[in-house]
């Protein structure tokens, strides 16, 4: 007999597919803190947007790595870039990822050439000329799109709740803001240091009222949510979402950063322990079921 | 342009597996994987324990979810209706499995495609019956034309109240039930396939 409402024997994505949802939040992540959080000074935004570029084009090429090898037929991976179907979630989420891939290249050819540092002087222009904006806003969709495309599938009842497409968004920025830190955390100005400083407690916070949220969503709806919400909350599962998630992705960031001197010795230690909540808490939404 | 649909009631199925049999046989369906089965339920306690017998099958759904999961276009629905997946367009990347919730489509582990039911279309195009209704030996399986009044399904129909698979999927299924005693809800979180890792008892050794 198959699992508890799970109409087959063996889930049709494995482990494989858990690393490609952390790997395209990660990519889509850093370039919208790389857009959201630009130092003032030019230079070190320049160093930043090249730094972010850089990694999500890595996680991007790892993402489609992971998925031509997860293909039962490689060969044929192109038919998911060159078939349009736009009733097709991850037709479209294809396309999406062969669009960031483009922009960032893009964005990285006008980084080399020195564009935006002669004739964009103001974050300002740099952040809303029209590709830099599009860049965000595919990164945004990007950041979306596991949600929508999970929910489409049994595989992962937990995003029913609409609680889960903020999740991924936060779960996105959160990882995109460790990819970012060694650049942030470079710029000499106070002002800056105290805006990244709330950002990783914005979204902090707001992970953890998400998540108490996706709770209150799913309690009580029966079927198959409130049996993998059951799951997320006991067990092996349960071990990973309270320690993981919420012990080193919530409590642990806010207490270091509440401690001055544990501040000073490992300043990046709560951005990675936030990060690393996020990355399990990504996994978790498509495993638990 | 037909309609095409199946009708099974479920009174006078008697769980032999012909049905499956025969569709292993017509399609050299591998061993694993199914593409139509019959699931044996038990429900109650002595003395009012009852055993039912379900044919489970693809439904070929109005609103298929695999159709607008499939991002290659492998899977289509043809024009009277039947959902099928063709070979060359698969890229196994498992979507369709994982949109739908009757499980009925499965890796062939020959031929290292998607595959699943197509109510025979090679055998309905020629007029002859689906293998699975034709071996059927008490013929619960009624296959036809549902637009057609004067066929033996829509008579059916007509006659009895049905039911679906998994209602609450929202499929629109087009393989209805006649299930007076409500045998479809005790196979609600089951799929077609089946899992044939069994479990025996360890031997005694003397």
């Amino acid at each position: 007999m198959t699992a508890p409402g799970q109409p087959l024997v063996e889930s049709p994505w494995g482990a494989a597919l858990a690393l490609y949802f952390v790997l395209v939040g990660l990519a889509s992540g850093v370039t919208l803190v790389a857009w959201l959080l630009r130092p003032p000074d030019a230079r070190a935004a320049r160093a930043l947007d090249e730094r972010a570029a850089w990694v999500a084009l890595a996680a991007l090429a790892a993402c489609g790595l992971i998925l031509v090898f997860d293909l039962g037929r490689p060969a044929r991976f192109f038919l998911v870039l060159t078939t349009w179907s736009t009733a097709s979630v991850m037709s479209v989420g294809a396309k999406l990822i062969a669009l960031e891939a483009v922009l960032l290249g893009w964005h990285l050819v006008e980084l080399r050439a020195g564009r935006h540092a002669e004739h964009a002087p103001t974050a300002a222009d740099v952040r809303f000329a029209p590709p830099t904006l599009l860049l965000a806003v595919t990164s945004a969709t990007l950041a979306v799109y596991p949600a929508v495309l999970l929910s489409r599938t049994w595989l992962a009842p937990l995003t029913t709740s609409p609680v889960t497409g903020l999740l991924f968004v936060n779960t996105s920025l959160l990882l995109g803001l460790v990819a970012c830190a060694p650049s942030l955390s470079r710029v000499d100005v106070p002002a800056f240091a105290r805006k990244l400083d709330g950002a990783l407690v914005a979204l902090v916070a707001t992970q953890a009222a998400l998540l108490a949220l996706l709770f209150l969503s799913l309690h009580g709806v029966g079927g198959r949510a409130q049996h993998a919400l059951r799951q997320l909350s006991a067990g092996l599962p349960g071990a990973a979402f309270w320690l993981l998630t919420c012990g080193v992705g919530l409590v642990l960031p806010l207490a270091w950063r509440a401690s001055r001197r544990l501040r000073a010795r490992v300043p990046l230690l709560p951005v990675c322990a936030a990060a690393a909540g996020a990355g399990m808490l990504r996994v978790l939404l498509f495993v638990v079921r | 342009m037909r309609k095409l649909a199946m009708l099974i009631d479920l009174r006078t199925c008697i769980g032999c597996h012909a049905c499956s049999v025969a569709c292993k046989a017509e399609f050299d369906v591998p061993l694993g994987v199914f593409r139509d089965t019959v699931k044996y339920v038990e429900a109650g306690r002595y003395p009012q324990a009852r055993r039912f017998f379900v044919p489970v099958l693809c439904n070929h759904c109005e609103d298929a979810p695999c159709l607008a999961a499939c991002p290659t276009k492998a899977i289509e629905r043809l024009p009277d209706g039947q959902v099928v997946i063709n070979k060359g367009d698969c890229n196994v990347n498992r979507f369709c499995m994982s949109a739908c919730p009757y499980g009925a489509i499965y890796v062939d582990p020959e031929e290292n495609v998607a595959q699943k039911c197509t109510f025979c279309e090679h055998r309905t195009a020629q007029g002859l019956q689906p293998a699975c209704v034709q071996a059927c030996p008490t013929q619960c399986r009624i296959f036809g034309d549902l637009d057609d009044p004067s066929s033996a399904i829509a008579r059916k129909v007509a006659a009895h109240p049905t039911a679906v698979w998994k209602p609450e999927a929202a499929t629109r299924p087009r393989v209805l039930y006649v299930d007076p005693q409500g045998a479809l809800g005790h196979v609600a979180s089951e799929g077609v396939q089946v899992d044939t890792r069994a479990q025996f008892p360890a031997e005694e050794h003397a």
